[in-house]
C-alpha cells in the first residue's frame, strides 16, 4: 500500500502525472491516494522528488507490475 | 461574484491558462479562470528561462519581470569540460511571480474573470455543456473547459482524454534558489552525466546579484535509486559548499512527444497538461502561451459558430501540430538518443566540439556529432533545422 508523508510533501503533483489509473487526488496542501483504485505500480514513489510517498510492501519484481500497456 | 455559467472555463491560472483566457475573451466570449492556489504565480515551480524571441511574441522584455539577461550558453560534459554554444540567441531568466501575474492581469483586462483559491476536482458532460465541479463551491457550467492544470492535470482524464505520462518521460526535478555564487550573470549552463543527473541535466540559470536557480531533473526511471534532491545536494556540495539556499522547489516535467488528443468534445488541453514543454529542454513557458493563444482563438470561433464538439475544436490540434507539435515529436526522439549517450561519449564529444572554431559550435552541429552513430535521428535533426 502507498503511504503518504505530509510533512515532506510540497504538493507539486508529479505523482498525479505518472499515475496510470488516476488514483491520486491533489488539493490545496492535501493529497490522497485511493487505495481501491491503486495498482501499487510505485511510479508515484519513484517520481516524488521529496520521497513523500512510499510503499509499505516489498517491491514487485521487475516486469511483474500489473500496469496498463501504455505505462510500460 | 462567480456566475453559474460561462462560455469557457479555464482550469489553471498559469501563463498557458491565462493566455488562453485572454485570447478567448478578446474573441468576445465569456471566460472564467479557476486557480487552485491563493496567489497567481505562486508557488513557482520553474527554472524561469525564456528566449527573447519567444517572449517577444507576447511581451517586450520588461525589467519588472525579466530578472537577468542571458547571452551565453554552456553545455558541460561529465568530466567538467565546458562547450560554449554559438548561435543560440539570447534570453532572460524571468521572475515568474511577477510575470504570471502580468499575464493574468491582461486576461482580466481583456474581459476574463479569475477566481483564486478554487480547486477544480471533477467535470462531467451535461447535454452539450460541461459541469466543472469546484471544491466546496459547487459546479460551474461551460460550453468548453480548457484544462491548463499543469503536470498534475486531471482535467483531460475527467472527460476521457489520456494524459498519463510514462515514468521514464517524467523528469523529476529539484531546484534551489542559491545566493552567494560566483557564476557569470549572463551565462546559462546545462551539465550532463550519469552521476550528475541521469536521464536529465543540471542547470544554472542566473538571476543576477550572485543569485541563481540551480536545479536538475532526472528521468523518473532513475528515481527509485536516488531522488533529484540527492543529486542536487551532491552538485551543490561540489560547486558551492558555502552558498546560501534562499528557496527550494520541486516538481515533475512531462517530457513526452505530446499528448495524442489535446481536444475532445467540450474540452481542450494547454501547457504541461498537454505535455507541451520542449521534451529535450523541459522549457514550457512560452510554448504553453503559444498553445493558449491558439486554443483561445479557436474556442471563441467554435462558440460563435455553435460547434463545441471535438470537430469544432479540432483546429486547435491542427494549428498546434503546425506550430510545434510535429517538432515536438522530433525533439522527443532526439532526447531519447542524446540521453542514451555514455559519459565517455559525452566527454569525447565535448573535446571534438571544442576543436572546432568557436563560431561553428552550434547546437545543431553538437547534436549532429552526438548522433553520428544514429542515422535515423540525424534525419529527425535535419528536419528540425531545415
Amino acid at each position: 500500500m502507498i503511504l503518504f508523508h505530509r510533512d515532506t510533501c510540497d504538493f507539486c503533483g508529479a505523482c498525479v502525472g505518472v499515475c496510470p489509473v488516476d488514483a491520486i487526488y491533489l488539493g490545496k496542501a492535501d493529497l490522497k491516494v485511493d487505495h481501491e483504485t491503486c495498482i501499487n505500480c510505485d511510479f508515484c514513489v519513484d517520481v516524488c522528488p521529496s520521497r513523500s510517498l512510499s510503499q509499505d510492501s516489498p517491491r514487485p519484481r521487475k516486469g511483474s507490475r500489473t500496469v496498463p500497456k501504455e505505462a510500460r | 461574484m462567480m456566475r453559474e455559467s460561462y462560455d469557457v472555463v479555464v482550469v489553471g491560472g498559469g501563463p498557458g491558462g491565462c493566455q488562453a483566457a485572454r485570447t478567448a475573451a478578446e474573441g468576445g466570449v465569456s471566460v472564467l479562470v479557476v486557480e487552485k492556489d491563493p496567489d497567481i504565480g505562486s508557488p513557482v515551480r520553474c527554472a524561469e528561462g525564456v528566449s527573447t524571441r519567444s517572449l517577444q511574441e507576447f511581451y517586450e522584455p520588461d525589467p519588472s519581470f525579466c530578472r537577468q539577461f542571458i547571452n551565453e550558453f554552456h553545455l558541460v560534459a561529465p568530466n567538467g569540460t565546458h562547450v560554449e554554444v554559438a548561435g543560440v540567441g539570447e534570453g532572460y531568466i524571468l521572475d515568474r511571480k511577477i510575470f504570471d501575474r502580468r499575464v493574468a492581469e491582461d486576461a482580466v483586462r481583456a474581459g476574463a474573470q479569475i477566481v483564486t483559491n478554487t480547486n477544480a476536482i471533477g467535470a462531467r458532460r451535461v447535454g452539450d455543456r460541461v459541469a466543472v465541479r469546484l471544491e466546496s463551491r459547487g459546479e460551474v457550467l461551460a460550453r468548453v473547459m480548457v484544462g491548463a492544470d499543469g503536470t498534475e492535470s486531471r482535467a483531460g482524464r475527467w472527460l476521457g482524454l489520456r494524459t498519463f505520462c510514462p515514468l521514464h518521460d517524467m523528469e523529476t526535478a529539484a531546484q534551489y534558489l542559491v545566493a552567494g555564487i560566483d557564476t557569470p550573470p549572463n551565462r546559462m549552463e546545462m551539465h550532463f552525466g550519469s552521476s550528475v543527473a541521469p536521464g536529465g541535466y543540471f542547470w544554472i540559470f542566473p538571476k543576477g546579484n550572485g543569485v541563481a536557480n540551480v536545479g536538475l531533473g532526472i528521468s523518473g526511471d532513475h528515481g527509485a535509486a536516488h531522488t533529484a534532491f540527492f543529486y542536487l545536494d551532491q552538485m551543490l556540495e561540489r560547486h558551492w559548499p558555502n552558498a546560501s539556499i534562499l528557496g527550494r522547489t520541486m516538481g515533475g516535467v512531462p517530457c513526452t512527444g505530446g499528448v495524442k488528443e489535446i481536444v475532445g468534445d467540450n474540452v481542450m488541453l494547454v501547457g504541461d497538461a498537454a505535455h507541451q514543454a520542449n521534451p529535450l529542454t523541459g522549457g514550457g513557458i512560452t510554448n504553453a502561451m503559444k498553445a493558449g493563444r491558439i486554443a483561445g482563438r479557436v474556442v471563441a470561433e467554435a462558440i460563435r459558430s455553435g460547434d463545441c464538439t471535438r470537430r469544432g475544436l479540432r483546429a486547435y490540434h491542427d494549428e498546434w501540430e503546425d506550430v510545434l507539435g510535429r517538432a515536438h515529436r522530433r525533439f522527443h526522439r532526439l532526447k531519447e538518443g542524446a540521453f542514451s549517450l555514455s559519459d565517455d561519449a559525452l566527454n569525447s564529444l565535448a573535446e571534438t566540439i571544442n576543436r572546432l572554431p568557436p563560431g561553428e559550435r552550434s547546437l545543431s552541429t553538437i547534436l549532429a556529432r552526438a548522433l553520428v552513430a544514429r542515422p535515423k535521428l540525424l534525419v529527425e535533426l535535419a528536419r528540425l533545422v531545415f
